[in-house]
């Protein structure tokens, strides 16, 4: 059995309260925290409302003089880690912060768009306009606690903080982090509000899940964070323990990127892995936090799942949604919601659903107007998302440490560190798509020979190879990511099913971000492009792939710059490992956008600066057992994956075997120096800076061509190098024979 | 407007809005089923070309089983739109 995840510490930032307890408790009396939407003016908009955090000062959170760059999400995410991390009173070198979000600080890019016309951005403007991306709130949670040894940053649309929460228990299993900080955190926003009001999938009323008056979802802000720490440590050191999170399971319907698949079918199914990952049966789970939006689709599907999963316990598990007085707080509700289910599970209270008077399922038991007061063992907390992502997250009641099992766990830290020894991974195929073309297999050896790109030269036009209907309303980076995602997968020989996507995007979607918040700004919300909206969250792009290759594992993006890549490689190695899913495509794609080679401006070279570019690489990730077993003839083991500060030891081995080789996406002059401390001064070096193009996502073209020359025997060996003067990524390859 | 032009119109604007690449207005029969079968679109199409509709036009397009007849085939539009526009106009209303 792997060992459980102890939770120590819950932090919420919500509508009802600006902290865990205060939160907790008006949900179990029933109070809902939507009022009118203040924060931006909601237009023609059919709704009116939202559960806003009141009396926000984001000043007053960040640093002195740092506020002007700061945005609400992160100051909400910041007051919800640090009160997680207090509650949990540890301290640690090795920790790691996991968020999940999906719009991160587009409140504040919204202002910046909003301020003028576009074509004369001063500096100060650029900087507000560039607040979006989901990681710059990340980095403030790990600074705010002292700084991180492992940091991501996912996004699953509105599952995307209970994957985090999955994430975080995975680093621990991997033995890679001691505690992690993993929570969600989004504050509402123009893009969103408008969004879901276009689809009709807003409540103008306070919002009812499983009600048969039910009309939509109600949206809400706030974070959300867990501290996670491994059950043995938390004994060892006395810790109070709130409860354990004894399993989880991700998965993607690859059904449609709004409808969730009608029967709840493979809802049912993510439950039903979840329990068998923790270890129980309907019979040991008492409580279910369940998604619960409150539209018809959501609602009437997930009740089907319940049925499918519990069985006849469906009458006697207690249910509720917590949506009805948080809002739905999108990437933050996964976190909030798995910290309402650990906090139901402590102090023995299943929380309700407030407004729910007529149900429409009657059979399940609903929580209806208050707490009630219960013992509960173990309790499912569901989230599910555009383009079919999610989550269920198993927890448990953490059982009174007796003095005996302290002793016991006391005795086990003074031996050496248990040795985890996480399980091999290889990468089995690759794709990469550079202006020369497309190229998979063994094909990919020609990058690092074709010439450098002429500027402004891009990859094939990416939307020509894919179905055209299919691959409706998908935007270049999301056509990209297909095409090299079904490529790798051909390369792997894998059938897609089972198999989950993590894409790196260093920006998202903004052209078409920024079209739809001016259009419905100019023109009204009723104007706004109702069928774009889905296509404009960071993990549309996994989403569109996994619904066009048929990718049933976890479709998520990732946002880490222009280390997306590198970022994905290292979140896709640790849910495999989770068995998340039998093999991953991790890459990143980067599509050509106007508007970031505007705001931007032209990539700066060695060689002088350039105009941006797109494409990307993908490569097929699964455990070496797997691959071994299915007869996989030779790959590439990858060893690790490293973000280094100037003038660091090389976090790579030095090379062993004969032929290494070393791949490089920089130009950085602290690469010469990291291979020379590292031994790796004398292999050869290959560039792909230049052949493959010019864009966030050159450092997956370096993955890539680095696991092809040790795949395909150029090089027994490969280290890939990416990142700047700040610091640099290193990933390591060897060659694995596989056939016995 | 001549009715053969509007139907020849609004499945110009149907491609357009829908985004769907490769086809043509030849491929668009004008008694085939928009959704379900036929052209297959999906409630998130009917959304998004009601607000292309609105927007070329100038009207309204009501909810429910009213809606469900109005988009049962470019006919049934074409025949919707014309009932809407001023007896005297042609093309398009531009706002």
């Amino acid at each position: 059995m792997r060992e459980r995840v102890a939770i120590t510490g819950v932090g919420m930032v919500t509508a009802l309260g600006r902290d865990a307890r205060t939160t907790f408790d008006a949900l179990n009396a029933g109070t809902r925290g939507f009022r009118p939407v203040t924060l931006f003016d909601p237009l023609d908009a059919r709704a009116r409302i939202a559960a806003e955090v009141a009396g926000l000062d984001v000043a007053a959170v960040a640093p002195e003089g740092r506020a002007a760059d700061w945005s609400r999400t992160d100051a909400m995410a910041v007051l919800a880690a640090r009160e997680a991390s207090q509650q949990a009173g540890v301290a640690t070198a090795r920790l790691g912060v996991c968020l999940g979000g999906t719009t991160g600080g587009m409140l504040e890019t919204e202002a910046g768009l909003l301020a003028g016309p576009l074509d004369r951005i001063d500096p100060a403007r650029a900087a507000r306009l560039l607040s979006h991306p989901l990681d710059l709130t990340t980095t403030r949670v790990a600074e705010a606690l002292g700084g991180a040894a492992r940091q991501a940053t996912l996004c699953a649309a509105c599952s995307s903080s209970a994957l985090a929460v999955a994430e975080g228990a995975a680093w621990l299993a991997e033995g890679s982090v001691d505690v992690v900080l993993a929570g969600g955190a989004d504050a509402l926003c123009r893009l969103t509000f408008f969004g879901f009001d276009a689809l009709g999938a807003l409540d103008p009323e306070p919002c009812r899940p499983f009600d048969v008056a039910r009309h939509g979802l109600g949206l809400g802000e706030g974070a959300g964070f867990l501290c996670l720490e491994r059950e043995s440590a938390a004994r060892a050191r006395g810790a109070r323990i709130l409860a354990l999170l004894a399993g989880a399971a991700l998965g993607a319907e690859a059904h449609h990127i709004t409808h969730p698949e009608p029967s709840g079918a493979r809802a049912a199914e993510l439950m039903t892995r979840a329990l068998a990952a923790a270890e129980l049966t309907p019979l040991d789970i008492d409580y279910v936090n369940a998604h619960g939006t409150g539209t018809e689709a959501n609602d009437a599907m997930e009740a089907r799942a319940f049925r499918a999963a519990l069985g006849g316990e469906v009458a006697r598990v207690l249910v509720s949604s917590s949506k009805a007085q948080l809002g739905h707080t999108l990437g933050a509700a996964g976190a909030l919601e798995a910290a309402v289910t650990v906090l139901a599970l402590e102090r023995g209270i299943a929380p309700p659903t407030a407004g729910l008077a007529s149900p429409a399922d009657p059979e399940l038991r609903h929580v209806m107007e208050r707490g009630v007061p219960a013992r509960l063992r173990a309790a499912l907390s569901c989230s599910f998302g555009f383009g079919g992502t999610g989550a269920v997250l198993v927890f448990q009641e953490a059982p009174i440490a007796s003095p005996d099992l302290v002793a016991r766990a006391r005795s086990g830290s003074d031996a050496p560190p248990r040795e985890l020894a996480p399980a091999a991974v290889v990468v089995t195929g690759f794709s990469a798509a550079t202006p020369a073309g497309t190229f998979a297999g063994q094909a990919v050896e020609r990058v690092l020979d074709a010439p450098a790109a002429a500027p402004g030269v891009s990859a094939a036009d990416p939307l020509a190879t894919l179905d055209p209907e299919r691959s409706r309303r998908f935007d270049r980076g999301a056509a990209l990511l297909t095409s090299l995602a079904e490529r790798a997968l051909v390369d792997a020989r894998l059938e897609a099913n089972g198999v989950g996507i993590v894409s790196g995007t260093a920006f998202g979607s903004v052209e078409r971000s920024v079209r739809f918040v001016l259009r419905a700004a100019e023109r009204g919300v009723r104007r706004a492009n109702p069928a774009e909206f889905p296509h404009l969250v960071a993990s549309a792009a996994s989403g569109n792939a996994s619904i066009y290759a048929g990718l049933t594992g976890p479709a998520l993006g990732v946002s880490a710059g222009a280390a997306g890549a590198e970022a994905a490689l290292s979140v896709a190695a640790a849910a495999v490992r989770m068995r998340h899913a039998r093999a991953f495509v991790a890459g990143a794609a980067e599509g050509f956008d106007p508007i970031v080679a505007e705001v931007l401006g032209p990539l700066p070279t060695p060689s002088g600066s350039v105009p941006r570019t797109e494409g990307g690489g993908a490569l097929v990730l699964e455990l070496e057992a797997a691959a071994r077993a299915r007869g996989v003839p030779s790959a590439a083991r990858w060893l690790g994956t490293w973000w280094v500060g100037p003038g660091e030891p090389c976090p790579a081995r030095a090379p062993e075997r004969e032929r290494a080789l070393v791949v490089s996406a920089t130009a950085s002059p602290e690469a010469p120096a990291l291979l020379r401390r590292g031994g790796w001064g004398d292999c050869p070096e290959r560039s792909v800076l230049g052949p493959a193009g010019f864009h966030e996502a050159v450092s997956a073209v370096a993955l890539v061509a680095a696991a092809a020359a040790v795949v395909t025997g150029d090089a027994d060996e490969a280290l890939a190098l990416s990142g700047s003067a700040r610091g640099l990524w290193v990933t390591h390859f060897e060659r694995a024979e596989l056939a016995s | 407007m001549d009715p053969q032009a509007l139907r020849t119109e609004l499945k110009r604007l149907i491609i357009d809005s829908l985004d769907l690449r490769g086809r043509t207005e030849a491929d668009i029969d004008d008694d085939a089923p928009l959704f379900g079968d036929g052209l297959k679109l999906d409630s998130l199409d009917a959304l998004q070309l009601a607000v292309a509709l609105e927007e070329r036009y100038g009207l309204e397009i009501p909810e429910g089983e009213e809606s469900r007849r109005i988009f049962a085939s470019v006919s049934a539009l074409a025949t919707y739109v014309a009932s809407k526009l001023p007896p005297v106009a042609s093309g398009q209303v531009t706002d």
